[in-house]
C-alpha cells in the first residue's frame, strides 16, 4: 500500500491514478454479472470449441461485416 | 439513409419499437436502460437514421459472462486455460420490422463484433456466445457462429463464435 499507480498510454503520456496512503481502491461490492445456465452437454461442446488449436476460417459474410 | 449505431440514450424513442417479438420489444422498452445505466449489467447499442436520430431501428445488447473452470467436465478442461473462461454474451439483437431486409441487422452485428474485438484486445476474452431463435440459426451461421450442442430442442440454440475468427476476418 502507499504506492503510486500510473497509467501510461502508448504515446508515453502518464496519468497518476492513485496516490500514496490510498489504501482501499474499491469498496466491497459484488459486481453484477450475467449468469448463463449450461447443460452438461453444452459445457462439453463449449470446451471443445474454446480449446480448439485453430479457430475456424471466417465466412464471407463475416469478412464483409468487418469491412463495414 | 445513413445509419448510425451508438449507445442507447435515455431519451431515445423506444416505445414504438416493434421487431415482431414481444420479449425483444419488452427488453428494449423496460429493461435496456436500467440494465445499462443503473446496474451496469449490459450495454445496448441502437441503430438510428441520422435524419431521425431518436427513433430506434434496431438494437443489440452485450454483456460479459464467464464459465467457472470447475463447471467444465474434467475430461474437457485439458485444452482450456487454467482460469474461468471469459466470454461476451450477445444477449439481444433485433430489427424494427418496418426496416427488416435493409441491412440493419448486418450493420448491427458488424458493430457488435467490432466491439467484441475491442473488448478482447483491452481486457481479454475468448469468444462470443448468443442464444439464437431456431429460425435465426442460419443467419448467425453466415457470420461464423457455430451451434453449441446440448440445448433443449424446443428452446433457443446456443451458438459460439471464436474471436480469433473475427480477428482473422478483419485482416482479410
Amino acid at each position: 500500500m502507499g504506492r503510486r499507480i500510473i497509467s501510461e498510454s502508448l504515446s508515453g503520456e502518464r496519468i497518476a491514478l492513485l496516490f500514496p496512503r490510498l489504501e482501499r481502491v474499491a469498496p466491497d461490492l459484488v459486481l453484477p454479472r450475467v449468469e448463463i445456465a449450461w447443460t452438461k452437454r453444452e459445457l462439453e461442446s463449449l470446451a471443445e470449441l474454446a480449446s480448439a488449436t485453430e479457430a475456424n476460417a471466417p465466412t464471407d459474410a463475416l469478412i464483409r461485416a468487418m469491412r463495414v | 439513409m445513413a445509419i448510425i449505431i451508438r449507445r442507447l440514450e435515455e431519451h431515445d424513442e423506444v416505445e414504438s419499437f416493434d421487431c415482431g417479438d414481444e420479449p425483444l420489444n419488452n427488453y428494449l422498452k423496460r429493461h435496456a436502460w436500467t440494465n445499462q445505466e443503473k446496474i451496469s449489467i449490459g450495454v445496448s447499442y441502437v441503430a438510428v437514421d441520422e435524419g431521425a436520430p431518436r427513433v430506434v431501428l434496431g438494437y443489440f445488447t452485450l454483456a460479459m459472462a464467464s464459465v467457472p473452470r470447475e463447471a467444465f467436465p474434467k475430461k474437457y478442461v485439458r485444452g482450456l486455460p487454467p482460469y474461468d473462461l471469459p466470454l461476451i454474451l450477445l444477449a439481444r439483437l433485433a430489427v424494427e420490422r418496418r426496416f427488416a431486409g435493409r441491412g440493419v441487422g448486418h450493420a448491427l452485428i458488424s458493430e457488435a463484433l467490432r466491439i467484441g474485438l475491442r473488448v478482447a484486445d483491452e481486457v481479454g476474452c475468448r469468444c462470443i456466445v448468443t442464444d439464437a431463435y431456431r429460425e435465426r440459426v442460419g443467419w448467425y451461421s453466415r457470420y461464423g457462429f457455430v451451434p453449441i450442442e446440448g440445448a433443449a430442442a424446443s428452446g433457443p440454440q446456443r451458438m459460439f463464435l471464436d474471436l480469433r475468427t473475427v480477428r482473422a476476418a478483419l485482416r482479410r
